[in-house]
């Protein structure tokens, strides 16, 4: 298990009279190598939640296990370093942490930091740079004179280059260009599935993570109202709509087509392609049972090939 | 302003920060009064540079940046700057004042307005962008959302012609989004406004008159949002994805299945069903 949360709450201004509770009761397991996402409305404690994965924040009351380091309220922390290293945490807005001259004096900081050779630290740095769609041309760069999305990049390949364990970014793709989400999103894949990182994205573009996050998390007012798979997410989706939830489209036209066409209980095809697929077959049966003088039958396909 | 006249007349517009590196190169390009233009292209293609020169934050190194009619110089830049508002990404970043009443103010003190044309004007704008009941509040009390309908109900109680919107939704959440949208829409609607918006977001784009694509500082493209979402190449370059529904409805062209072309609302199921139905 490589992060579990038990009964954590935490408040900010404890024990003064503008208390303000960002997590309630908060029960949490995440295997390691998994690929979670966590949604829900701005305010609903998401980002207090990620901020004690690697022990920022420790909780008011409850209990929080990251590997083999446990915090807990009103006891003593263990040793932190270590524990931030193996946990590497992109905030939002990242770009805002730049503060080098240089690209790669800005990427070297962390590795450096956490006591790598100076060679290490630079390998490590170019290494990080190419991974996120940057070449080394962008070292020598003045990290201050990049765009906007060229920035957020470099800043997330400052936390890769202390190849964390578990990666938690939060809201990592706001302000990229669509491709760069993308390529963002499958980057991420690519770390859990290849490497075996642990992957926590907090994200209000759900659709982007859709088709890579195994684990799904949804927050509500500072408590968890959802855990579970893609599929079950989906299922659940009107509800959580309900809840405040916002749906991206290729959830909430998946969930019409099934209720048409009658396909509730076969995987939800959440991609234009998969889901065309499914369609035209569905079109293409109907058409071929027409041709059969004893089919009259009115009811929806069933029971066809789930799509994935 | 007369709806023929355009708004914006750029003639060979050229910008570098530093000499070596140019970042917009020989733009030209006009946008008619009263219409709503998206500005696209990949991360780092110059569009908040355009925007800035646009809004008169920028000169230009070369070139001439015409709007409504008059050239934009040193000369003419304090007639031309209160024709046209910006609106910004961060929301955080373009708070002035300690509540919203007095953010929403701020522009209009600097206008040096009577104090009941500027009262009249916080209610009005306040009211129309939904926010009167926030008067009163910090801006940490707010939502991002909220803080961007600030931002803009600040802009517009200063009456602008133009409205250029830099990547104004892109920090917000979805919910926020859709209502960002849907104010820029009613501002189409009132016929009040010309509105530039630099954007990622497909589904804005669709809304838009006309799209722009920027690519390596020069127009690579100036085409409806139709078009735009029907040439692969194009998206690919300037690094856009197509609106789901749009995609699924060209999925399935490929596929032999063809649904009848759908207006921007319209929902894709029903066309099906009717499809599985007619079969």
């Amino acid at each position: 298990m490589a992060i579990t949360l038990e009964q954590v709450s935490y408040a900010y201004d404890d024990r003064s009279l503008w208390r303000n509770g960002a997590l309630e009761d908060i029960n949490l397991k995440l295997d390691q190598g998994v690929f979670a996402g966590i949604v829900g409305a701005t305010g609903s404690g998401k980002s207090t939640l990620l901020q004690h994965f690697n022990g920022i924040l420790k909780p008011t009351s409850g209990k929080v296990q990251v590997f083999d380091y446990i915090l807990q309220a009103g006891e003593k922390n263990p040793p932190l370093r270590e524990l931030r290293r193996r946990v590497g945490l992109v905030f939002q807005f990242p770009e805002h942490q730049l503060f080098e001259d240089t690209v790669e004096k800005d990427i070297c900081f962390g590795p450096l930091n956490f006591g790598m050779s100076k060679e290490e630290a630079k390998e490590r740095t170019s290494r990080a740079l190419n991974m996120l769609g940057l070449d080394d041309s962008f070292l020598s760069r003045n990290p201050f004179h990049l765009s906007g999305g060229q920035m957020r990049k470099v800043a997330i390949a400052s936390v890769l280059a202390m190849d964390p364990d578990i990666i938690v970014l939060d809201e990592p793709t706001a302000t990229l260009d669509p491709q760069s989400r993308a390529e963002l999103a499958e980057l991420l894949f690519r770390l859990q599935r290849d490497l075996g990182k642990t992957v926590i994205v907090v994200t209000h573009r759900m659709e982007e993570m859709l088709p890579y996050a195994d684990t799904w998390i949804v927050m509500k007012d500072g408590r968890k109202i959802f855990q579970g798979s893609k599929i079950e997410l989906v299922r659940e989706a009107n509800t959580l709509a309900k809840s405040g939830l916002s749906l991206p489209t290729c959830i909430t036209e998946w969930n019409q087509l099934a209720a048409r066409f009658g396909l509730e209980h076969e995987e939800p095809c959440l991609t234009a392609g998969s889901a065309a697929v499914r369609i035209a077959k569905l079109l293409t049966n109907r058409m071929d049972k027409d041709t059969d003088p004893g089919s009259n039958s009115t009811s929806p396909d069933e029971g066809g090939e789930p799509y994935a | 302003m007369s709806g023929t006249e355009n708004a914006y007349e750029l003639h060979q517009v050229s910008f570098a920060y530093e000499s070596e590196q140019s970042v917009l190169d020989g733009i030209t390009l006009s946008i008619p009064s009263g219409s709503w233009v998206s500005l696209v292209g990949p991360n780092g293609c110059g569009k908040s540079t355009l925007a800035k020169l646009l809004g008169g934050l920028l000169a230009a190194n070369a070139g001439e940046v015409v709007v409504e009619g008059t050239v934009l110089n040193r000369e003419t830049i304090h007639q031309i700057r209160p024709r046209i508002g910006m609106v910004f990404q961060n929301p955080d970043n373009q708070f002035i004042g300690s509540t919203v009443e007095e953010d929403i103010a701020f522009g209009l003190e600097g206008r040096c307005l009577p104090r009941e044309e500027m009262i009249h004007r916080v209610r009005k704008y306040g009211d129309k962008l939904e926010i009167g009941h926030l008067l009163s509040k910090h801006p940490s009390e707010l939502s991002g959302g909220q803080k961007q309908r600030v931002a803009v109900a600040a802009i517009l109680a200063m009456e602008p012609g133009i409205v250029i919107f830099d990547e104004a939704s892109s920090m917000l959440d979805e919910k926020a989004r859709g209502e960002l949208l849907d104010i820029i829409k009613e501002m189409k609607q009132s016929g009040e406004y010309t509105i530039v918006s630099i954007t990622h977001d497909a589904e804005e784009i669709m809304y838009s008159d006309r799209a722009i694509v920027l690519l390596d500082g020069g127009v690579a493209a100036d085409l409806s949002p139709e078009d735009l979402f029907h040439d692969d190449a194009l998206l690919q370059s300037c690094r856009l994805i197509a609106p789901y529904r749009i995609q699924l409805v060209r999925e399935l062209a490929k596929l032999g299945v063809q649904v009848p072309p759908l207006q921007r609302e319209e929902e894709v199921t029903e066309a099906l069903w009717q499809l599985h139905l007619n079969k």
